[in-house]
């Protein structure tokens, strides 16, 4: 199969990993591609929307075209559909950012969210990416796998630490998971970012099984006893309203 | 310029926009012309990595998670305040008057981006400057699109304020305007909040469809004629749509390469 078919995407996927952008010789040179054959591949990239290039550095960035083809995967998940209004209703009753995430290999992905339109606030976007094993909503979904399938993914995830409060001893790890059963949802204390903790709880489908996690995170220093109670509440009604949706009666 | 770079966009975005989402081996052969044997390793190399995912039920490919990545670098970027500057820029230059970004901030909104003429007539707003929401045309672009019990729970909270003899005080009426705004798409302010200057302005949208900022556009009321108001409301309407695009509103239509491709 020729290498050059998947070229166009092999070029995103680079640009995409890079804070700032990336130019054309540094494209050139991270893929190999000779710099004539290239440019051509970045005019066509950039006049379909696939890139942007950015006039004043020269960077080229993503571009709002990869919406189409995100907005085509998101609208095929019911996770989605059925659960917008409970993440709404949920950021509404809190007022701090609310999400849904999925899994996605080893990590969790984002696939929906609302938060308050402020500039300030930090926010996790939509395709956001954090490792199961450390992250409230990955947590709460690892929790409820067969044992099986828990042990497969903690052996393969590297359990590198995001911040210095991940937690990535294996026994420690299980241990939380067995509490999170007992509880019912999961905390993140500043693991995969500092200066934000998340609760989540796990969303079961008919068979029990994790298919999703409603999550709240919002900066520790707001997060008093009396709040995490608050929160805790609110997001296990969410979790409930969502479970009884896909199934779950238990 | 090698066509075949662009075959695995024009596969993806075939697949993305049929109506279930998914599409065969065999309808997308048909429908991209692209010889079934050389379909099968293309097919293989956007499954492998994860940009298309294969349906054993109903044997269709439709986009898998993969492209979570790259949206993930596009919006992780987006800034409504940044990437709205220049549409504002354009307004502006378009209707030739003073032209405003607001977004909500508690109770008000706040003014983050203004274009103006230099001028005596010193009603402009400035950067930072905080406008009530309900006797605004800014105000209420943002209001009029929040869910029902948002709004109700809004009207049931914030008791309106006189800011001049034209302000709306009455609850009820103030629903019903912005119901009106609502199927208008466009609000207005008629010296509602500052006296002798109208506006009118449009919501901006996010992702999930939430108002998140509005664009507006004030002169004095003397000078809103029939004319200049319907050039307004075109202009503002045409920038604010583009702007929410941007920012991942209703981005599911118009597959880019494929119409290219066409030509």
């Amino acid at each position: 199969m020729a290498k050059s078919a998947i070229r166009a995407l092999q070029i995103m996927e680079h640009v995409s990993q890079q804070r700032e952008g990336c130019s054309h010789a540094e494209l050139a040179q991270a893929l190999s591609i000779p710099k004539s054959s290239l440019t051509g591949l970045l005019r066509d990239l950039t006049s379909n929307g696939y890139l942007q290039q950015n006039r004043e550095t020269g960077a080229f960035h993503i571009g709002m075209q990869v919406l189409a083809l995100a907005n085509s995967y998101l609208q095929r998940l019911d996770i989605v559909h059925i659960g917008q209004p409970v993440v709404r209703e949920l950021f509404d009753e809190v007022q701090e950012f609310a999400s849904l995430s999925v899994q996605s290999g080893l990590d969790y992905l984002l696939v929906c969210s609302e938060a308050a339109p402020t500039l300030s606030a930090h926010k996790l976007h939509v395709g956001h990416r954090a490792p199961l094993f450390c992250s409230a909503g990955g947590k709460a979904m690892l929790a409820y796998m067969a044992p099986s399938q828990r042990d497969a993914i903690l052996q393969k995830s590297d359990r590198k630490p995001l911040t210095p409060f991940t937690r990535t001893d294996l026994e420690d790890i299980r241990r939380d998971l067995e509490e999170i059963r007992e509880r019912g949802v999961s905390f993140s204390r500043e693991e995969v970012l500092v200066g934000i903790n998340a609760v989540s709880a796990p969303i079961l489908n008919s068979s029990g099984f994790p298919i999703a996690a409603v999550s709240i995170a919002m900066p520790s220093q707001l997060m008093d006893d009396k709040r995490r109670a608050e929160i805790e509440d609110a997001v296990k009604r969410a979790a409930r309203k969502l479970c009884r949706q896909f199934g779950w009666s238990g | 310029m090698a066509k075949s770079a662009f075959r695995v966009l024009e596969i993806m975005e075939f697949v993305a926009q049929c109506p279930s989402g998914g599409a065969t081996h065999t309808e997308i052969a048909a429908a991209l012309r692209i010889p079934k044997s050389s379909l099968t390793g293309l097919l293989r190399d956007l499954t492998g990595p994860g940009y298309l995912q294969y349906e054993e039920g109903s044997g269709r490919f439709s986009i898998g998670s993969q492209v979570m990545f790259l949206a993930h670098s596009y919006l992780k970027r987006l800034n409504v305040v940044r990437d709205g500057a220049p549409f504002v820029h354009r307004i502006f230059l378009e209707v030739g008057e003073f032209t405003t970004m607001a977004i909500p901030k508690g109770d008000s909104c706040v003014v983050v981006c203004a274009e103006n003429l230099p001028s005596p007539l010193a009603h402009s707003l400035n950067i930072g400057e905080h406008v009530p929401m309900l006797p605004s045309a800014l105000g209420k672009a943002m209001l009029a699109f929040l869910g029902d019990e948002e709004l109700d729970e809004y009207l049931s909270s914030h008791r309106p304020v006189s800011y001049t003899a034209h302000t709306q005080m009455k609850v009820k009426d103030i629903r019903q305007e912005l119901m009106q705004i609502r199927e208008a798409g466009f609000a207005y302010g008629r010296e509602e909040y500052l006296g002798g200057i109208s506006g009118i302005a449009a919501p901006v949208f996010n992702m999930n469809g939430r108002p998140i900022a509005s664009v507006g556009v004030a002169l004095p009321t003397a000078r809103m004629t029939k004319k200049i108001e319907e050039k307004i409301q075109k202009v503002l309407l045409k920038e604010t749509a583009a702007l929410s695009r941007r920012l991942g509103f209703e981005s599911t239509d118009t597959p880019r390469v494929s119409k290219a491709a066409a030509y």
